[in-house]
């Protein structure tokens, strides 16, 4: 099982504070998943509690055949880095550093996900720039000064490299038209491990749902959605 | 911390290389300038309590050891009574003497006071560089530093000299003295001092009665050639009465009628103000002390310089609260900056450290970073700030000695810069706040980085 969440509660610890419950929530390995709901919904909040950045107040959650709940903040911290690959919404890639160091930064704080690469970490890079069809120049410019589709592919990369146990996209295609959209799903479907990786990309965008095995509606999963009371 | 996210630091900083320039000179200059403080502070310091570092004793009619040395030596106020001539000639044969140097105050030039003496100050008391000078004419006087800059006066010219201290004495405009020597600076009230010679002292108050001049002298009346002669006799018992306009010798004006007849044809002063001695043997201080003490033709004391001005620096101990005020201000300067560089760094950084953080980075590796980038600016401030004032210093050399009379025989002392090595501790502390809060951040910030 890659995702698998039990009777889930959660509430932010503040005066009308977000809160919502997840019964039952299980994603297999190897398979891909787009979760659809507008903004607001709880999307995001999900995504968080996935990466044990926020910690549910009752519940099971379970990533790769670890319970989440009850680990120590550094345990959490170390899983994090070996087990999750993140793309964020705004890309979120360090503007300085080049392309392929961007990429190569998800190693830095997971020497489990360094261990499991096939060669050195810039032979690595560059396979996966070239799956994301990232230029070969492209890796040695700042990330800064790439376009927003050469920055996404590299957000990409930067999830992918290492092979993750779990890819979480928070809105990855929100800046891209319906064409490149479709390419950018295209190249990181292609590029994933399907025999143990799975992907989750939680998303208002329904103009690629047909490239994923499994689409989620969020009002089906999460329930109570409300104010903490 | 591995290499990689050390290196990641060292890419960082270079990243915001233009502002944390900016960052590291703003503390650089508050350092500099605390270390600048701390140096002007002990050159003050050091320039008071070694005023007469040369010499080992001051004998003065007995008295307050104080007054006796802002007379003697600041030329403040005045000591209670002359010594008599013959008890400088007892005290200065005493065996433990090596040399003495009388002084004689009382008259003064534009406002700058006039001591008479004898070669030996050059020799034993002021700076190196004078100590072979000798006063070649009995009418010739030698210029402190700070005199000869404030009055424009060079080798050559000639002066008039005041009667008295005031600017409302009468002058000795009946002879002047030929400038014969711009002494070196010393730091020193010496250096706002002129120096003529004791006998030359004497003689111009020949005629001089209740403060004005009975009759007007000419320079032959004081023959040069008899400098040396004069010189010997000078303390052996001629009687001579000091007429001064403020008549602060009050034991000696009590007899001033008495020898009103004798004054305007002896030579040699009657009585000296203070005399400066030195010692062959240190450790016999206390010894000789107690001698003239014990002295007891005449009460007298023997004060040791470097007590008495001691004590005076903390009886006037403004100057000293002065600076700590002046330091403590600066420090409070340097830990706000160092705070408000922190905080900004960590909020121009939380957009990164979020992405680190959510990249598998534990909180403490973040804070480390933090932590290890205030060590570095702190460092980076601290050596700057050292390198700084030590030019600073070497620059503004001068202008202190010149324009306040600070000088130091050591300039720039990185001693001075220990309590700057508190800045370091003090980035340490001041990085707690942000990182808390930096921390607290990349939890609520999460994978939505908000900025």
């Amino acid at each position: 099982m890659g995702i698998n969440i039990q009777n889930l509660s959660f509430g932010f610890d503040k005066p009308n504070g977000f809160s919502f419950k997840i019964s039952d929530l299980s994603l297999v390995t190897g398979q891909t998943y787009v979760l659809l709901g507008p903004s607001g919904s709880g999307k995001s909040t999900l995504l968080n509690l996935l990466s044990g950045i926020l910690r549910p107040n009752s519940g099971l959650i379970e990533i790769a055949g670890q319970n989440l709940l009850g680990v120590t903040a550094a345990h959490m911290d170390r899983f994090r880095g070996e087990n999750i690959g993140f793309i964020f919404q705004t890309l979120n890639l360090i503007p300085w550093l080049s392309a392929h160091d961007n990429i190569a930064l998800a190693l830095a704080f997971a020497p489990g996900r360094r261990a499991r690469l096939n060669g050195a970490v810039s032979d690595n890079v560059n396979a996966l720039a070239q799956s994301m069809q990232i230029e070969e120049r492209l890796l040695a410019q700042p990330a800064g000064q790439l376009s927003i589709g050469q920055q996404q592919r590299v957000a990409a990369a930067r999830a992918l490299i290492g092979a993750p146990s779990v890819i979480l996209a928070d809105e990855p295609s929100s800046a891209l038209d319906a064409a490149n959209t479709k390419l950018f799903f295209e190249l990181l479907i292609g590029s994933l491990d399907t025999t143990r990786q799975t992907l989750l990309v939680v998303s208002h965008d329904t103009r690629a749902i047909d490239l994923f095995d499994h689409t989620l509606m969020v009002d089906d999963i999460i329930e109570n959605r409300g104010n903490y009371e | 911390m591995n290499s990689l996210s050390l290196n990641l630091l060292l890419r960082s900083l270079h990243d915001r290389r233009f502002s944390l320039s900016l960052i590291v000179l703003a503390l650089a200059a508050a350092v500099a300038l605390f270390i600048s403080v701390q140096n002007i502070q002990r050159m003050t310091k050091d320039g008071f309590e070694n005023t007469i570092a040369n010499v080992d004793l001051v004998v003065a009619a007995r008295g307050s050891d104080i007054q006796v040395l802002l007379s003697a030596v600041f030329g403040i106020g005045s000591t209670n009574s002359l010594m008599a001539a013959q008890s400088v000639r007892d005290i200065a044969d005493l065996p433990e003497m090596a040399w003495h140097v009388p002084v004689s105050l009382g008259d003064s030039h534009k406002g700058f006071r006039v001591i008479g003496t004898t070669d030996a100050i050059f020799a034993h008391v002021l700076a190196d560089g004078d100590k072979r000078y000798r006063f070649n004419k009995l009418l010739s006087l030698a210029v402190g530093a700070d005199v000869a800059a404030r009055l424009n006066y060079s080798v050559g010219d000639r002066i008039v000299l005041q009667h008295g201290l005031g600017d409302y004495g009468a002058a000795h405009d009946d002879l002047s003295f030929e400038v014969e020597r711009i002494l070196q600076r010393t730091s020193t009230p010496f250096d706002r001092a002129i120096f003529i010679p004791l006998q030359a002292s004497e003689a111009i108050h020949r005629g001089w009665r209740g403060g004005r001049r009975m009759i007007a002298l000419k320079p032959e009346h004081v023959d040069a050639n008899e400098r040396h002669k004069e010189a010997e006799r000078h303390l052996k018992g001629h009687k001579h009465s000091y007429d001064h306009e403020n008549e602060y010798h009050n034991d000696h004006d009590d007899d001033h009628d008495d020898e009103d007849s004798e004054t305007e044809h002896m030579h040699g002063p009657s009585g000296i103000d203070a005399v400066f001695f030195g010692l062959k043997d240190q450790r016999s201080i206390i010894q000789v002390q107690r001698e003239v003490a014990a002295y007891e033709a005449e009460s007298l004391m023997a004060v040791i310089p470097g007590i008495t001005l001691s004590r005076i620096w903390q009886i006037i101990g403004l100057v000293d609260r002065g600076f700590i005020a002046i330091n403590i201000l600066i420090i409070g300067l340097v830990l706000l900056s160092m705070v408000a560089m922190t905080v900004l760094s960590a909020d121009n950084r939380r957009r990164e450290m979020s992405i680190l953080r959510a990249l598998g980075a534990a909180p403490r590796l973040l804070v480390g970073m933090l932590t290890l980038e205030a060590l570095f600016i702190s460092i980076s401030a601290l050596v700057l700030g050292v390198v700084f004032a030590g030019g600073l210093s070497l620059v503004a050399q001068d202008i202190l000695a010149v324009q306040f009379g600070l000088m130091s025989d050591q300039g720039f002392m990185l001693s001075d810069a220990y309590l700057a090595l508190y800045l370091v501790p003090t980035a340490l502390l001041a990085n707690i706040f942000p990182a808390i809060r930096l921390y607290r951040n990349s939890i609520n910030d999460g994978i939505m980085v908000r900025r």
